[in-house]
């Protein structure tokens, strides 16, 4: 039997893009469906929840339920074992994303949009090149054809809903991270300290991380470059790296996930439709965080959305304001960040041993990112051609 | 010919994120291959996290 419902606009995905979007738009009293394939919103999650709190404070108001912990400084380990210990100028916590991701949910509902769990979107009602709708599948598999002008793709990593609007959005192997993690507790009593490894044969192409969850408990995981996938597993490397790591650890549970690492979508909507988070390869290509990109985004499309709606102007012209914003906001930076993975995933082992054995040989001191990639710099001259868009006047194209 | 193996997958969706082809489907504890639009490039099987994803002859 299939039903028929109406909406102002669907949101595909209750990711932190989505439950934004659907919360700005029934805010301006749009009706709008917020779906999610799972059973529960948040759960699961394929994260390493590190999140730096001053851009998160841009759109909410901080829960404490929301924070497993307050982290308090960063490490960097060369492929040599050596460290460098960077002072924190950006407080950074660890999210607890079943939590924060089921909030974000619920305050969509508040505002009043409608909630469907374990339900799948199989495609678009498409008439003459707009989009016009969404084919439903729900929980015990019956179909629910919902007529909606505006449809939010925002289906995370495994996007299909752009691809069916024409929007091709596949990632090139040089371009994703795979990703493998444990999240591990009966640990030594963990510092409240991000630490990442970097090295050819820890994480080709990618790092891992040691995120603190609790006094015992930590988010122990790994990405490396699709275009280095193959030989090992991202689950092979990360048992490696466990072995040799946090050998006293119990392993709790898994999680494996990719993360875009392209530059975003140059072309993130289309008549009907606007694509936000990972969906529209919004996250920081250097570090693969996707949280803030994803929150911006929700917030932009959702209102960018709520007015195209109540002008009933759903045309490319009218959405493009959508990218218009993406691109003054993050857009500039993230293509910029994407330049600079090109170039760092570049840098062989003995530069960044070498960068941590002249930075170790200042001496401590206000240690910063930018310090750190001056002294590589200085150990690998060529990088400056590689990245060399940074130095234009205008900051690059 | 693409194999998912249903027992090792953890449905993270990498797979189709590389996939040229719009050819696996996803939900949220099943995968699906959609054979007619497969090409055989073996990207999902390359970049499968945990090997899921089989070649069968």
């Amino acid at each position: 039997m299939i039903t028929s419902r109406q909406v102002d606009a669907v949101v595909v995905g209750a990711g932190p893009a989505g439950s934004m979007a659907a919360t700005k738009l029934a805010e301006r009293g749009m009706k709008v469906f917020l779906v999610d394939k799972r059973s529960r919103v948040g759960v699961p999650v394929r994260c390493a929840e590190g999140v730096g709190k001053l851009g998160l404070m841009k759109y909410v108001t901080l829960r404490p339920q929301w924070i497993s912990a307050e982290i308090e400084s960063v490490r960097l380990y060369a492929p040599n074992g050596d460290h460098v210990q960077l002072s924190q100028n950006t407080q950074g916590v660890i999210l607890d994303r079943m939590v924060f991701d089921g909030d974000l949910a619920t305050g969509a509902v508040e505002a009043g949009a409608e909630l469907l769990l374990q339900t799948y979107a199989s495609g678009l009602l498409m008439d003459r090149g707009c989009v016009q709708g969404v084919y439903l599948q729900g929980p015990s598999g019956e179909k629910i054809t919902v007529g909606a002008k505006l449809i939010i793709a925002a289906d995370g990593v495994e996007s299909r809903v752009a691809r069916w609007a024409g929007i091709d959005s596949t990632l090139a192997m040089k371009d994703v991270e795979v990703c493998a993690q444990y999240f591990m507790g009966g640990l030594e009593p963990v510092p409240p300290r991000c630490e990442f490894y970097f090295g050819h044969h820890v994480a080709p192409g990618g790092y891992a991380w040691i995120f603190p969850k609790g006094p015992n408990t930590a988010n122990v995981g790994l990405g490396i470059s699709g275009n280095h996938a193959g030989r090992r597993s991202a689950k092979e490397y990360l048992d490696a790296f466990v072995e040799r790591v946090v050998p006293g650890g119990e392993k709790r549970s898994f999680v494996a996930g990719g993360v875009p690492v392209s530059r975003p979508l140059k072309k993130a909507y289309a008549p009907g439709l606007l694509v936000v988070g990972d969906a529209a390869r919004q996250s920081n290509a250097l570090s693969g965080g996707g949280i803030i990109p994803a929150l911006e985004a929700g917030c932009l499309a959702g209102e960018v959305a709520a007015q195209a709606l109540a002008e009933e102007d759903l045309s490319e012209r009218s959405l493009s304001r959508y990218q218009r914003a993406w691109n003054r906001s993050l857009g500039r930076s993230y293509a910029r960040y994407y330049r600079l993975k090109e170039a760092v995933v570049r840098l062989p082992d003995e530069t960044l041993n070498a960068t941590a054995r002249a930075l170790r040989a200042k001496g401590s001191g206000q240690l910063n990112l930018f310090r750190v990639f001056m002294t590589a710099l200085r150990k690998r001259p060529g990088l400056i051609l590689d990245i060399r868009h940074l130095f234009l006047p205008q900051g690059g194209s | 010919m693409i194999i998912f193996r249903q027992d090792l997958c953890d449905h993270c969706g990498t797979c189709l994120s590389v996939c040229p082809q719009d050819a696996i489907v996803l939900y949220e504890r099943e995968i699906y291959l959609v054979e007619e639009r497969c090409d055989g490039c073996q990207r999902c099987l390359i970049v499968c996290p945990v090997r899921a994803v089989e070649v069968q002859r």
